[in-house]
């Protein structure tokens, strides 16, 4: 199952920006991976890290004129965002090799 | 065999066993079953190493039959181990990975079983035994799923490292694992290699008894790196981290 932040993410930036929801969800799913992250277990500090810095200038080629207030809004909508399992996940990759450096 | 290829032995063994050994303890603390997995899978691969040194050492040709098959009994459930390992921790939930482990593990099987049936439990008959090559193409599989998940988030965590969402020591856990991959199944392309040699010959050349110590030390360098990292080594990589993010954006 998608993790439901970036379903909460996607449908966000669908309402800052006007897009469509397979715009907004698809313009959000190109920056998750270009960030290097999986959109299955983003964290709320990851996506707000992704649309602070990457999505403005993903937003400017896609004609959003600004794109850097569009962003801010997403980003303080994240507050009422809902925690999932896969926000405070202790298995990605990350996790688990730092875990086991400590053998 | 060369007096390389001992030392390389004892090197590889104890490696695996300590690491496994390191492993298992973190995991009776954490319960967290990655960990159970990799212990498994370096215990059993260490336990491997001592049944394949002890016959040469020994000199004692009875031990041989029975003590290399033990060890490839070892090798393959530790091989089994690593797939799951992968699967857990990179693949959770997904199909191909399952499809991969469950065709690692029947390869496996069917290559033990059909050796046996061929009367080549050692498993050392590349030339006669046909199913000899269904277990090595299985392991094949295995070590290089390594490598390639290694490469793989290698290069989306230094995407992250860009971004400040990972650390340059996180980075290069995932370098080291891949490059760990990677000498794996180079190894594993020489090892037929050897085995038709002694087949052939009725000895082991020099040459690649030293190609294959080497490809079987500096995976445990790499495995020693990652998960029983020197202060000192941490700090040399961690120097990358004081140098800024790239902002973007």
């Amino acid at each position: 199952m998608e993790a439901s932040l970036f379903d909460f993410a996607a449908q966000k930036l669908e309402q800052q920006t006007g897009f469509s929801q397979l715009e907004a969800r698809g313009t959000l799913r190109i920056v998750v991976k270009s960030a290097g992250l999986d959109p299955r277990s983003l964290t709320i500090d990851e996506l707000r890290v992704v649309l602070g810095k990457l999505m403005p200038r993903e937003l400017e080629k896609r004609g959003v004129q600004d794109s850097l207030n569009a962003c801010a809004a997403v980003i303080r909508e994240l507050e009422n965002a809902p925690v999932t399992a896969g926000d405070t996940s202790t298995n990605n990759p990350d996790d688990v090799f730092r875990r086991l450096a400590k053998a | 065999m060369e007096e390389s290829a001992y030392i390389g032995g004892v090197i590889v063994c104890l490696g695996y066993l300590v690491a496994g050994a390191r492993l298992g303890l973190l995991s009776m603390r954490t319960g967290e079953a990655p960990e159970q997995l990799l212990a498994v899978t370096f215990g059993l691969w260490g336990l491997a190493y001592v049944c394949s040194q002890i016959p040469l050492v020994f000199e004692n040709e009875s031990l041989f039959v029975p003590l290399y098959t033990a060890g490839r009994l070892f090798t393959d459930a530790g091989t089994v181990a690593s797939a799951l390992f992968l699967r857990l921790v990179f693949r959770p939930g997904s199909r191909v990975a399952t499809g991969l482990v469950v065709g690692i593990a029947a390869g496996l099987a069917l290559g033990i079983a059909g050796s046996g049936w061929m009367g080549d439990w050692a498993s050392i008959d590349p030339l006669r035994n046909p199913w000899w090559w269904l277990e090595w193409s299985a392991i094949v599989v295995s070590v290089s799923w390594i490598g390639v998940e290694g490469f793989h988030h290698y290069g989306m965590s230094i995407r992250r490292r860009r971004l400040g969402l990972c650390s340059s020591l996180d980075c290069n856990r995932y370098l080291l694992w891949g490059l760990a991959g990677a000498v794996w199944t180079i190894y594993e392309l020489v090892y037929p290699v050897q085995q038709i040699e002694f087949r052939v010959t009725g000895v082991y050349s020099a040459s690649l008894d030293a190609i294959a110590s080497a490809l079987e030390i500096f995976p445990i360098a790499f495995i020693w790196l990652i998960f029983l990292p020197p202060a000192v080594y941490q700090r040399w990589v961690a120097r990358l981290d004081r140098q800024p993010p790239v902002a973007e954006g």
